[in-house]
């Protein structure tokens, strides 16, 4: 617990870290704590909407660089501070929430791109930029990330990074971790390290890799270098409508399984299509809308597509046609902005998972059935985005329009719908969770989905942040 | 509260970050507070306990906060037009009437609206054309007078407040009497055309100004056939009048610079940026010059990144902030490339 604002030994706190980073960027001031305190997780949005006190950091403090970053770990180290990252707080699962106060490490000073290589076609970037001036200089460069998630706009490339990101074209340019090459990270003792320089090798096992998904958890990554494209020279999209979400999930996984090379699929069960695409969309149809894009060489997506038509016409009750597709990749981010986004009183999650095509749709219903035989006053949605070779990703999400008015009932029934849900995701082969990550809110469910294997995660933790300072309380890890 | 007319905007902005990657006040400062959200969820705290406007650090946040337009424009083109439109500025405006309300304005804020409203308007000289030689681009750029003058010689002038500063520092009745004033004046002159260099004054009076046609500098140098130089190279940077709010939009400033010989790239990725330094919030340079100067300093990182040699510029605000800030960079307004 550490003394208040008015305390002469807070100040000592607090003008040891303004050596570090500047006064300007060792922030007290309340409104920057209640913005550090609330991020994109609904728990936090109900507790203040509802006039809760919310618990924020003491320090929020804004590095320019790893050797900064380090500085004010080994601080945190010797005052037994805990340190939460903080990037563009956008995050939904409560992961850059500092629960335990202490020092809100915000990112974004770091926000230069270092370097964009045209011959390997990397670039590499400070983590604390914001994605979509990342994209921005790469185009101005004549190049891509490809990495376009609803988020672009507000998190940054270090945040994709700890959560594990994914963006709508992932199906053909890959999740986050996929497009990582290499990072500099300083470890939670205040050590910088850099790992291998690429991602494909035989030299041990890839810690580039244990980093991707840590939450802030292991340490803060710093620097990043990433796999970048060319613009291709074509990008086109159709779309169906199926009777029902089983007719479109097999011609999506036929799409894939036959190896055809989609950018996109996304796919709309009856009820998110009753109500989504119709509403951002226009579109008043019963049944399953599934669109799919290819990109690359024109020749070459045209190809792919008469392949992927006549895959589709085997079973959609109707063709919607390539303009269709096209406004919806136009209209893509639409869906989350405050018009048309959920909003309180409204209860609601996204309940993301993911597993193979196998087990995909008995998850959806095993989700489904057991939140309407529970919740009966919830609504259930949801979408399939994120396809791969084997797979994809569940994007289910539920809707109460009026849950309690007292916040901790509300928090109490959010909880034990996420309950109910995951666990039957888990049951039924599924992941908890595809891109969002753990944070604050999944923690408690990490012992079920890795089962003993959690021991060795706790193991890392345990070595690598030996005063369990970094990001206490996430992922499962323990508190302070 | 006049917040209390903005609770949808409360609601859209207070869990949203759609926004972000142009909140420039945010960018230039990393910080969350001055985003839409970080506002709003200030704004919100107020509404919910009247006793957080006591809280100076919340006050500090919204007058400081940009009201460059850029997060409206984002949101806004999002919708189709039976949706209603999210108007974090006007909810900013809102606040700190609010907070004027309660005499809980900072103190920097009382000190420049007690000058402002010692001010009033007075015309020199007699003309179908009325040029509004306005106060603070005497003060802080003065060379854009010089220019339109030196190019417009028999222009009548108008001095004096028009009302402007002290509506964005939220003392709207002060506000409305001196912009009325303004308005009489500019009518007492009898002069048919009304000719500014800021956009902020051709949004602010353009709707109220009924005697005198309201046109901008380089809107009325346009129509004097100006002549095509040698070709220049140079980033633009638009001002926040002309393209984020919806009411004034005009591309003259840009059409001027053309027709003058200048090869412009616009400065940044999209229209939505806003790199104009604070010009949305009109007084933001005489009340926190060290947050002028921040969101100068990100311009100027930009402008060394790629290269900028020239940048044209069309208001005199952002002028008078780059000038400073960019040294090595030729900074020009409409008037000045004309007088050359």
């Amino acid at each position: 617990m550490l003394p208040n604002q008015d305390s002469y030994d807070f100040e000592m706190l607090r003008s040891e870290l303004s050596w570090i980073v500047g006064d300007d960027n060792c922030r007290t001031d309340a409104s920057e704590i209640l913005a550090h305190s609330i991020d994109y997780y609904w728990v936090p949005e109900c507790w203040h909407d509802r006039g809760q006190k919310l618990p924020g950091p003491d320090f929020v403090v804004s590095p320019a660089n790893a050797q900064e970053v380090s500085k004010v770990l080994q601080f945190a180290n010797t005052y037994h501070l805990p340190v939460t990252p903080w990037g563009g707080g956008s995050g939904s699962q409560g992961g850059a929430l500092p629960v335990y106060g202490g020092i809100a490490l915000d990112t974004k000073r770091m926000n230069k791109v270092l370097n964009v290589d045209p011959i390997s076609m990397t670039a590499t970037a400070e983590t604390g930029i914001n994605m979509q001036h990342f994209e921005w200089e790469l185009n101005k460069h004549g190049f891509s990330s490809m990495h376009f998630p609803a988020s672009i706009g507000c998190a940054t490339f270090g945040g994709f990074i700890a959560h594990r990101g994914t963006g709508v074209l992932s199906t053909k340019y890959g999740k986050m971790e996929d497009m990582v090459m290499s990072m500099e990270v300083v470890l939670p003792t205040g050590e910088i390290i850099n790992t291998l320089p690429v991602p494909r090798h035989a030299s041990g096992p890839d810690l580039t890799q244990l980093f991707c998904g840590s939450e802030g958890t292991l340490g803060v990554v710093t620097k990043a270098t990433i796999k970048i494209h060319p613009i291709p020279e074509a990008r086109k999209f159709r779309a169906f409508l199926f009777k029902d979400m089983h007719d479109a999930m097999m011609a999506g996984a036929k799409l894939m399984t036959n190896r055809l090379r989609p950018c996109a699929i996304r796919l709309y069960d009856n009820a998110e299509t009753a109500r989504l695409i119709k509403n951002v969309l226009g579109i008043d149809r019963k049944g399953s809308y599934l669109v799919f894009g290819f990109d690359g060489y024109e020749k070459i997506v045209d190809l792919q597509m008469e392949e992927a038509v006549k895959i589709c016409k085997e079973t959609a009750i109707e063709d919607l046609g390539a303009g269709n597709g096209e406004s919806w990749w136009k209209i893509r981010y639409k869906f989350f902005y405050p018009a048309y986004m959920f909003h309180m009183p409204q209860s609601f999650g996204t309940l993301d998972t993911v597993a193979d095509f196998s087990h995909i749709e008995n998850v959806y219903w095993g989700m489904k059935n057991a939140v309407a035989k529970n919740f009966p006053e919830a609504t259930f949605i949801g979408h399939f985005s994120h396809w791969y070779d084997w797979g994809c990703m569940l994007y289910a999400r539920f809707i109460i329009e009026n849950p309690p008015k007292d916040p901790r009932e509300a928090v109490a029934q959010y909880n034990r719908i996420w309950d109910v849900a995951i666990h039957e995701a888990i049951q039924n082969g599924a992941c908890i969770n595809e891109h969002h990550g753990i944070g604050l809110k999944l923690g408690r469910m990490m012992k079920e989905l890795y089962g003993p294997a959690y021991s060795v995660l706790e193991g890392i933790k345990k070595t690598l942040d030996p005063n369990n300072i970094m990001n206490p309380g996430k992922m499962g890890f323990k508190g302070m | 509260m006049n917040i209390e007319k903005y609770l949808e905007d409360i609601n859209s902005c207070r869990f949203c970050f759609m926004c972000r990657h142009l909140s420039a006040t945010a960018q230039a400062t990393g910080s969350e507070a001055y985003t839409p959200r970080g506002c709003a969820l200030i704004a919100d705290s107020i509404r919910m306990d009247k006793k957080a406007l006591d809280n100076a650090d919340f006050i500090q946040t919204i007058f400081r906060a940009d009201l460059s337009g850029a997060c409206r424009k984002n949101c806004n083109g999002q919708y189709d037009a039976n949706k209603r439109l999210v108007d974090e500025i006007g909810l900013k405006v809102a606040l700190r009437q609010d907070i004027v309300a309660a005499g809980k304005a900072p103190a920097e804020v009382v000190a420049l609206a007690g000058k402002m409203k010692k001010m009033s308007v007075k015309v020199a000289g007699k003309g179908s054309v009325l040029y509004y030689e306005q106060g603070c681009v005497q003060a802080t750029a003065p060379e854009v007078i010089k220019a339109f003058q030196k190019a417009v010689k028999d222009a009548a002038t108008i001095t004096g407040p028009d009302g402007l500063a002290l509506h964005v520092m939220s003392y709207e009745k002060d506000a409305l009497a001196q912009r009325k004033a303004f308005v009489d004046a500019v009518k007492a002159s009898g002069a048919k055309t009304l000719v500014v260099s800021t956009p902020a004054a051709y949004w602010w009076l353009k709707p109220v100004v009924k005697s005198a046609k309201v046109v901008l500098s380089s809107e009325y140098l346009l129509g004097l056939k100006p002549k095509k130089g040698k070709t220049v190279k140079a980033a633009f940077i638009e001002s926040d009048f002309l393209n984020k709010y919806p009411e004034t939009r005009s591309d003259a400033p840009r059409k001027l610079f053309a027709a003058l010989g200048y090869a412009l790239e616009d400065f940044g990725t999209t229209e939505e940026e806003s790199y104009t330094c604070g010009e949305g919030s009109v007084v933001t340079g005489f009340l926190y010059p060290e947050l002028a100067a921040k969101m100068a300093a990100r311009v100027a990182h930009l402008a060394e990144k790629f290269g900028v040699k020239t940048l044209a510029v069309a208001s005199p605000y952002t002028k008078a902030v780059l000038a400073k800030a960019l040294p090595g960079v030729k900074v020009v307004t409409p008037e000045e490339a004309f007088a050359r």
